[in-house]
């Protein structure tokens, strides 16, 4: 079942051809949702925290965000535990993207609690199918919450 | 200076015999008479008149005592010796002036000695008759030979033999000796020229009582006593007392002073007919005594005795030099000996070999016969000492009882009795404590003397006269000197007592370096682990950084080449597109090698969870998660034992257990391949101690590996074969699983014949 749903997906992402490919996958599947980039936390925090007061930016808050962790300057965990510990933003889903499978960055991200964590394939076949997987469950599948 | 005064006892003494009981109190300085060989007058200081005189100016003059009393001198001496007397008399003390005379009124004219000197009152007139065999003069050369002798004795022995020796050959006696006096006042004959047939008394020990101590006194005022004839008969003074003091008058410095009659009773054992004895003075107190003995009467003159009496205090005077020149050989050896024992101790790499490991020991620093190092439990002895248990209780008792860091007895047994059993080697003991509170202790030990004398009359029998009273003799003397000193050793000296003090605290020193080292390497070690796991979470994070960094180009190579297939795949030729895959492949290889890395990175630090883990469901785990690409292999794996619970990290185990199945899986070029998994039995080569360990294997019967790669198959990203071959892994593998293993205490192993299959080997500690 198709949600009307038209809330932007945050890509929060500092390389340039990861979200290419990313959104070359989610291109593939036509979604009316935006694809918004920010290339580091502080843009990321900048955009959350203060949404709907920048003129350029979308006045809503993104349905769910994809997370890197590893990032120049505020990496990822910063941007996840302020996220979590704002009562405004933290009912928004993180899914936590990153190249890490380190056990410790995993169950660190739960514990500031992310609500899903992905590795980035290296082969592109991978990464579509995770995209794909992405969307049926957070777009499809799960209720989202309709304060955002 | 403390001496001894002399009291003037009651009077009563000098009428009552005197035995070997009361001859301490014997009055002797004023015996009321002299020896008869000379003739002594006792003259007014004013008048210059006849006092007193010894009765035997009869026997000697013709004229008897009585007659003397109250006349001058003109009735024996002609004018010129008067007037010589007369000008000596205002300035005479009590040192003896020498004038020769001749008795003109005398029969025969006899040529006298004349010895005056002033004391107690009195002017003192003593006529020696002259010996026949008197030398004309003193010979000057005689004396610059003995003075020249004298200055070049290297020791305080040798001084003493030359001394003896001189004033043997200046005076003719049977024997002469020297004693020296020990702190107790016991004496000791320490050199000894004699004529050849007589006993020797060299290393002969008598105890104090053997010289009064009114003896002594007068020895320190008076430094030559003469008896020509020991069996002379006292010639009394007429009047015995001076009618002044109403006693006899003090003859200390009188030259024919009548001895104690037990004095005489001694020389008369002694087979002494003769004796002369000079005080040997040591800053104020008696050192010692040359003594001389003839066994026939001697007269040896006036002047002969002076010289004497020049070399006495001469050698007095030299003493102290030589003395301190004995003491410096001493203490140089000491200094010596510590060195090198120090040097030994600190090249040792167990500072207590060092004292006795090497030629020079611990016994060697200075005179003991035994030494004992009790360190950490440990005895070892050195020389002459108690047995392990002795020295065991001994160290027990001076844990409780000495407290100080150095102690020092020269009679243990006199401090803990149980100490007799061990006297004969350790009535002495020096000890040092090298730690406090542990018996730590060096110890050092000295027989008792009595075992080190070496008088040869030591074995004689004590005479006992017939009516079974003690014989005085210098046998009776030993014995009685052997009771004052049984369970004694030769006392410890200042300088010993230091020495042993300066090794302790050597000792000391070298233990707080150790100490220190070990703090210093400790503290080095922290700082070091600091490092490391600084280094290692740096490592960590460059691993991590690295991987992450090299792995974002390297997914946009591969998206982009991926794109470029997808996006311009009918603008591409044939070889393009080929050469696009190449690059995706090799992009996928390099995140394999890259990932591999990671993993190897952190073997080595993982902290593993060891439980307890059944080896039998812990490989059927591996099996079913590999169970499609068995089946898709053709392969069996056939468990051939029941496999045992082991303390492991399952997960890790698991890991090392896929890797090895995985490896004989890929590594076979048979269609049906075969994997046994077992535990080896005790009797393969290499296997460890059985007890210890169990011994897992992985069997297949691939392709083999070379011997020659036997250790190399286990370095990070060895391979032995192309990357297209036998489903191309990273070479990680091998590493990663023998790391793991050894990271549970194990190790892993392979046997392996190429073309023959290969066994791998690993063993893990048993749970115990």
């Amino acid at each position: 079942m198709k949600t009307s749903f038209v809330n932007p997906i945050l890509v929060v992402e500092d390389s340039l051809e990861d979200f290419t490919a990313l959104g070359r996958a989610f291109r593939k599947h036509a979604l009316p949702n935006q694809l918004l980039r920010c290339e580091d936390g502080d843009q990321a925090l900048e955009y959350l925290q203060g949404y709907g007061q920048h003129p350029d930016w979308p006045s809503h808050l993104p349905a769910f965000i994809l997370l890197d962790l590893n990032m120049p300057g505020t990496d990822g965990r910063t941007v996840l535990d302020v996220l979590k510990h704002d009562p405004r933003l933290l009912s928004i889903p993180v899914i936590v993207f990153t190249t890490s499978a380190n056990h410790r960055d995993v169950e660190e991200c739960y514990r500031l609690g992310a609500n899903s964590y992905l590795t980035k394939p290296i082969e592109y076949t991978v990464l579509e199918e995770k995209v794909e997987l992405i969307i049926q469950y957070w777009l499809q599948a799960s209720q989202l919450p309709l304060s955002i | 200076m403390d001496q001894p005064t002399v009291s003037h006892t009651s009077e009563l003494l000098s009428d009552m015999p005197t035995t070997l009981t009361n001859c301490d109190r014997e009055p002797i300085h004023i015996p009321g008479a002299v020896q008869p060989y000379g003739f002594l007058l006792c003259l007014d200081e004013r008048t210059q008149r006849v006092v007193q005189a010894s009765e035997n100016t009869q026997a000697l003059l013709g004229i008897p005592a009585n007659e003397l009393v109250g006349a001058g001198l003109e009735q024996l001496l002609p004018p010129t010796h008067l007037a010589e007397l007369h000008a000596l008399w205002p300035t005479l003390t009590e040192a003896p002036r020498l004038l020769g005379v001749q008795l003109h009124h005398t029969p025969n004219q006899p040529f006298y000695k004349l010895i005056v000197h002033r004391y107690d009152g009195l002017l003192w007139a003593e006529f020696e008759p002259v010996a026949s065999n008197d030398p004309s003069v003193v010979d000057l050369g005689t004396l610059n030979t003995v003075l020249s002798q004298m200055l070049s004795a290297t020791t305080v022995l040798d001084f003493c033999q030359h001394a003896v020796e001189q004033v043997r050959s200046i005076t003719g006696f049977d024997r002469v000796a020297m004693y020296r006096f020990a702190a107790d006042e016991s004496g000791e004959v320490v050199a000894e020229a004699k004529r050849p047939d007589l006993d020797p008394w060299l290393g002969l020990h008598y105890p104090a009582t053997d010289i009064p101590q009114q003896a002594r006194a007068m020895y320190l005022k008076n430094w030559l006593r003469f008896i020509p004839d020991a069996s002379y008969r006292p010639a009394a003074l007429v009047p015995v007392r001076n009618p002044t003091t109403g006693r006899p008058p003090d003859m200390t410095y009188a030259v024919l002073r009548s001895v104690s009659p037990i004095h005489l009773e001694y020389l008369h054992n002694m087979g002494s007919a003769a004796t002369m004895t000079i005080s040997v003075i040591r800053e104020g107190k008696l050192w010692g005594m040359i003594t001389c003995h003839h066994l026939t009467p001697l007269l040896v003159s006036y002047e002969l005795r002076e010289l004497c009496l020049f070399i006495g205090k001469t050698f007095s005077a030299l003493l102290p030099t030589k003395e301190q020149q004995d003491l410096h050989v001493y203490q140089l050896h000491i200094q010596k000996t510590q060195t090198r024992l120090f040097d030994q101790m600190n090249s040792s790499a167990n500072f207590v070999a060092g004292l006795y490991q090497h030629p020079t020991t611990l016994l060697d620093v200075f005179a003991c016969s035994g030494a004992a190092i009790c360190f950490e439990g440990e005895l070892l002895t050195l020389g002459t000492t108690p047995t392990p248990d002795q020295i065991q209780d001994v160290v027990a008792w001076l844990h409780q009882h000495a407290t100080e860091d150095v102690f020092y007895t020269d009679s243990y047994a006199r401090l803990n009795p149980a100490g007799v059993a061990i006297r004969a080697t350790a009535s002495g003991i020096l000890a040092i404590t090298l730690a406090q509170e542990t018996n730590d202790y060096i110890l050092w030990f000295r027989p008792e003397q009595l075992q080190t004398v070496t008088w040869a009359g030591r074995t004689q029998k004590v005479e006992t006269k017939a009516d079974g009273q003690i014989f005085l003799s210098p046998r009776q003397s030993f014995e009685a000197w052997k009771q004052t000193v049984e369970n004694t050793a030769a006392a410890w000296q200042p300088l010993e007592i230091e020495a042993a003090q300066e090794i302790r605290l050597h000792i000391a020193d070298i233990r707080l370096k150790i100490f220190n080292e070990l703090q210093a390497r400790a503290t080095s070690l922290s700082r070091l682990n600091a490092e490391l796991e600084r280094s290692n979470d740096e490592l960590d994070s460059f691993a991590y950084v690295a991987s992450h960094d090299l792995k974002e180009p390297l997914r946009g190579i591969h998206n982009y080449s991926i794109f470029l297939l997808e996006d311009y795949a009918d603008r591409l030729d044939a070889e393009g597109v080929s050469k696009l895959q190449t690059l995706v492949r090799l992009s996928q290889r390099m995140e394999a090698l890259i990932e591999s890395l990671l993993q190897i990175s952190r073997v080595g630090r993982l902290d593993l969870t060891l439980v307890p883990t059944n080896m039998n469901e812990l490989v059927t785990g591996v099996l079913e998660l590999l169970a499609p690409r068995l089946e898709q292999t053709h392969t069996t794996v056939v468990v051939a034992d029941a496999l045992p619970t082991v303390l492991a990290d399952p997960i890790r185990l698991g890991e090392v257990f896929n890797n090895l199945i995985t490896n004989a899986m890929r590594y076979s070029n048979d269609s049906e391949k075969y994997i046994t998994i077992g535990m080896a039995s005790d009797t393969l080569p290499n296997f460890p101690a059985p007890e210890q360990f169990d011994v897992f294997f992985v069997r297949d019967q691939g392709i083999g590996i070379d011997p020659k790669h036997h250790e190399n198959i286990f370095k990070i990203f060895k391979r032995l074969h192309a990357q297209d071959k036998y489903g191309g892994g990273t070479g990680a593998g091998l590493a990663i699983a023998k790391k793991m293993i050894e990271k549970h205490g194990g190790k892993l192993w392979v046997e392996s014949v190429l073309g023959k299959g290969a066994t791998f080997y690993f063993s893990l500690p048993k749970a115990l």
